[in-house]
């Protein structure tokens, strides 16, 4: 199996090398046959992708250590749950890993347009080979999975503990379909590029694409969160650290293409902008995989170091983006806008606000996350870039972007006039200010959050006042009932409605942020028999009773556990218990942590250290279970993962297929014999 | 021989078949546009009519003023009109799948239909008039009795 999976590695580059010049040989001389070998060749690649994927996980099923990447990533006493995602654990593995997923996309994508598209269809084929025919080019001749030691070690290193966490088998595939699901828009974009056929078709095509692409990136950053908020034991769940960073340029990318595209769709406007937005946006995924896996900057997730691989990923990062920008400056004539901006106040401008801004947090980040190689190449010292540096320049972005949420959707298309807006806004401009009043009162000092909580108060408003206003609307014009009439309004534009439910999730993510200007910490070493207090930013206060520590050692790792009992204003609440850690073939510790989580707070608790643990080599005071803790009250902190689930529910809403959604694409009718399709090839006839 | 090796070949061997295979037997695959495909003019159609559901949606909930509302529905109207007459018939395209009955787009379409067959523009200002208007809500002038009548399509096929 194994011998057969490198095989298929290595028979796989010139199949895909084929299939992409095949493709865009017989897209340019209209060639049925050389088009239908590149779309074959696509699915002979995911096939052998798939089983050079299963070579890496039988190797690290059966032990095979002489492999160079199964001895650094596994070891004996390595849960089989662990081996198998081994092979996305370190670079070598994930880029094979990453070249699957988009083979899979790939395939899809062939598979789903086999009888529609056929125009744009070889381009989109070319480019995903392209772009897979890089990742195999680095995983035989840069980055080997199958490269042999000279021996065969007995045991491998194990895996970075951190890694030993069933998060561990859900964020990074999550996350890699997300970033892969976006070449397959990218495709459709040069290759509206290549044809000429800008108009509406490939904007329309692609949307449950980016969709697509956009949930999973926004589930696998979710995921990631939640991973580094039980796992990795700082307290929080975002640390602005490169690797996060790196997930959330291609997010906010997209989240920029998303929201402009439908400028396009309805009023024509910003063509060359979402040409440029979905570059950025594949840009951006092939930039996070290469700030993940290239070991370039030191973070948590990092840990191979390989410059090579640096600057191949540069290269090819640099050539698509310079290829991609002749062509769009090529059709610059065709991609002119139909119309002129009228008015600060539209719905237009508002879109274009929220493009900028999201922009901006983008180049914060990236600003943010690279600023520290620069200074290390030019001065040799690495310059820390922390949270307080992102936090400063994102959060007033952020507020501003939350506001728009909010007023997008009630101002009027081209031009708002005042009655528009006194109509629509007074109402929960009014609430809005309450809620802050009202917090104020209540003693809320915090600026950020106090805005936070006020704007989000003055989306939901005019989020559920949507939602009422069409239901009605409906139900008068349709004499419907109030429940039928709001489904078949959802039903019916299920892009406007799903994205609104969207709106509504980040609100309330944005609310679980605002909370931890609230956090209560308090770090202390106890013994059994010792209590510690942390109150609550509602006003609570927990009493923990440290009852001890046990122990539990396993081949692979031991576990130091301890034990609380919680009361709450007295008031009993039962235990806690907070793990450490310790791989004894790495030699390293990790945490699990602690959590009570209610709606309104997590109680988090944090073993730092314990004396006991450290002492094994001779600890002062031996076996009296003195150990470090971190007690954390973090507020709304459960808000993040409810808002999380909202969005999700409202992307599938809007990208689930079926005719619901307005990327509907619809089986039509045969024409009449003798009644031709013109199909122009002229740009379309300007507005007025 | 080494039965791995054989093992490999035929691998190889069933893949390069499966992939060089259309270049000799002269299997194609399909190009162009299939007949029961939306064409580029449909994609444009489709744009133009969702645009205009929004619009009527945005007058309905009270986003968009009655002058601005029939500025954006005469814009939209006029490009929708635009395709139609160049791209045969829209109907064609929507009416034949089963969803047709219910479908809003398809339901916007008739709407646009009838109202272009009723009205012509104003005279003064190019607004789409309501039917039956005697006055044109955008600015003001009397709308004459061939314009209620007339129909614009008339002359220009359609």
């Amino acid at each position: 199996m194994i011998v057969l999976g490198e095989f298929a590695l290595w028979i796989a580059l010139p199949i895909a090398i084929w299939g992409m010049v095949l493709a865009f040989l017989g897209g340019y001389k209209g060639r049925g046959d050389l088009v239908l070998s590149a779309e074959r060749s696509v699915y002979a690649v995911f096939f052998l992708l798939a089983l050079a994927s299963a070579g890496i996980i039988a190797a690290f099923l059966g032990d095979r250590y002489e492999y160079w990447y199964v001895y650094n990533y596994s070891n004996r006493a390595l849960d089989p749950f662990f081996k198998v995602a081994g092979l996305w654990a370190g670079q070598r593995g994930s880029l094979v890993f990453w070249a699957l997923n988009l083979g899979f996309f790939s395939a899809l994508a062939v598979w789903l347009n086999r009888k529609r598209n056929r125009d744009l269809m070889p381009y989109v084929t070319g480019v995903a080979l392209t772009v897979i025919s890089f990742f195999l080019v680095i995983s035989l001749f840069v980055s080997p999975p199958f490269e042999m030691l000279a021996f065969t070690p007995a045991d491998g290193r194990g895996l970075n503990p951190q890694l030993q966490n069933y998060w561990m088998v859900i964020h990074p595939p999550t996350l890699y379909l997300g970033f892969t699901a976006f070449t397959i828009p990218f495709g459709f974009a040069i290759a509206a590029l290549l044809t000429g056929r800008l108009d509406s078709q490939w904007i329309q095509v692609t949307r449950r694409w980016i969709l697509t692409s956009w949930f999973f990136l926004s589930l696998g950053i979710v995921f990631g969160m939640r991973w580094a908020y039980e796992e990795l034991g700082w307290g929080g769940y975002w640390f602005w650290d490169p690797v996060e960073n790196a997930s959330l340029l291609p997010w906010l990318a997209a989240t920029a293409f998303l929201h402009s595209v439908m400028i396009q769709e309805s009023r024509g406007m910003l063509k060359v902008w979402n040409m440029g937005l979905v570059l950025l946006t594949f840009l951006m995924t092939i930039f996070a995989t290469f700030l993940t896996r290239s070991g370039l900057i030191e973070s948590v997730h990092s840990f191979a170091q390989n410059l090579t691989i640096a600057w191949t990923f540069l290269g090819f990062m640099g050539v698509a983006g310079a290829i991609s920008v002749v062509l769009i400056l090529w059709r610059l004539p065709e991609l002119r806008s139909e119309r002129q901006f009228e008015s600060f106040l539209s719905r237009e401008a508002g879109f274009l606000l929220n493009n900028l801004m999201i922009l901006g947090v983008l180049f914060a980040v990236l600003w943010g996350t690279l600023f520290p190689l620069i200074t290390e190449g030019i001065t040799g010292s690495k310059v820390a870039v922390g949270p307080p540096f992102f936090n400063q320049v994102n959060i007033p972005i952020g507020l501003v972007l939350l506001a728009l949420m909010g007023i997008g959707p009630v101002i009027a298309w081209r031009k708002a006039s005042g009655r528009n807006l006194r109509r629509n806004f007074v109402m929960p401009g009014a609430l809005g200010i309450g809620v802050a009043l009202l917090l104020y009162l209540l003693g809320m000092r915090h600026l950020y959050a106090l805005l936070t909580f006020s704007i989000g108060a003055f989306v939901i408003v005019i989020i559920m006042r949507e939602f009422w206003k069409g239901t009605r609307a409906r139900a008068r014009i349709e004499g419907e009932g109030i429940l039928p009439a709001f489904f078949h309004l959802v039903q019916r534009n299920r892009r406007r409605w799903g994205g609104y439910i969207v709106h509504v999730g980040v609100v309330v993510m944005f609310m679980g942020f605002a909370g931890a200007a609230f956090d209560e910490e308090v770090r202390v070493a106890l013994e059994p028999g010792d209590t510690a207090t942390v109150e609550s930013a509602f006003g609570h206060t927990y009493t923990l009773a440290y009852q001890g520590i046990s122990t539990d050692m396993r081949p692979n790792e031991w576990r130091w556990i301890a034990l609380f009992s919680v009361t709450r204003d007295g008031e009993p609440l039962g235990t806690i218990s907070s793990e450490r850690h310790f791989y004894p073939a790495l030699n390293q510790p990790s945490t699990q942590v602690g959590i009570r989580s209610t709606f309104f707070e997590d109680l988090y608790v944090i073993l730092a250290s314990v004396d006991e643990l450290q002492g094994m080599g001779g600890d002062e005071d031996p076996g009296t279970q003195r150990a470090t803790f971190q007690f954390q009250v973090n507020p709304l902190v459960p808000w993040i993962w409810y808002g999380a689930l909202v969005l999700a529910v409202g992307a599938l809403v809007a990208m689930w297929p079926g005719s619901g959604g307005q990327a509907a694409h619809r089986p039509a009718r045969p024409d009449r014999p003798g009644a031709p399709r013109p199909r122009p090839k002229e740009p379309e006839p300007a507005g007025v | 021989m080494d039965p791995l090796l054989i093992g490999l070949l035929v691998v190889a061997a069933a893949v390069v078949f499966f992939v060089v295979e259309p270049l000799v037997s002269g299997l194609r695959a399909p190009s162009g546009l299939d007949e029961d495909e939306p064409s580029e003019e449909d994609f444009r159609k489709r744009a133009v009519l969702l645009a205009l559901r929004d619009v009527e949606y945005d007058y309905h909930t009270g986003k968009l003023d009655d002058a601005d509302y029939r500025l954006l529905r005469a814009q939209l109207s006029r490009e929708a009109l635009e395709t139609l007459r160049n791209g045969a018939e829209v109907t064609g395209v929507l009416e034949g799948s089963d969803e047709a009955a219910d479908d809003p787009i398809e339901a916007e379409i008739r709407r646009i239909r009838s109202s272009m067959k009723k009205v012509a523009p104003c005279a003064a200002c190019g607004v789409t008039l309501a039917p039956g208007a005697r006055f044109c809500g955008d600015c003001g002038a009397r709308v004459t009795e061939e314009e209620k009548g007339a129909t614009p399509d008339e002359g220009e096929g359609g």
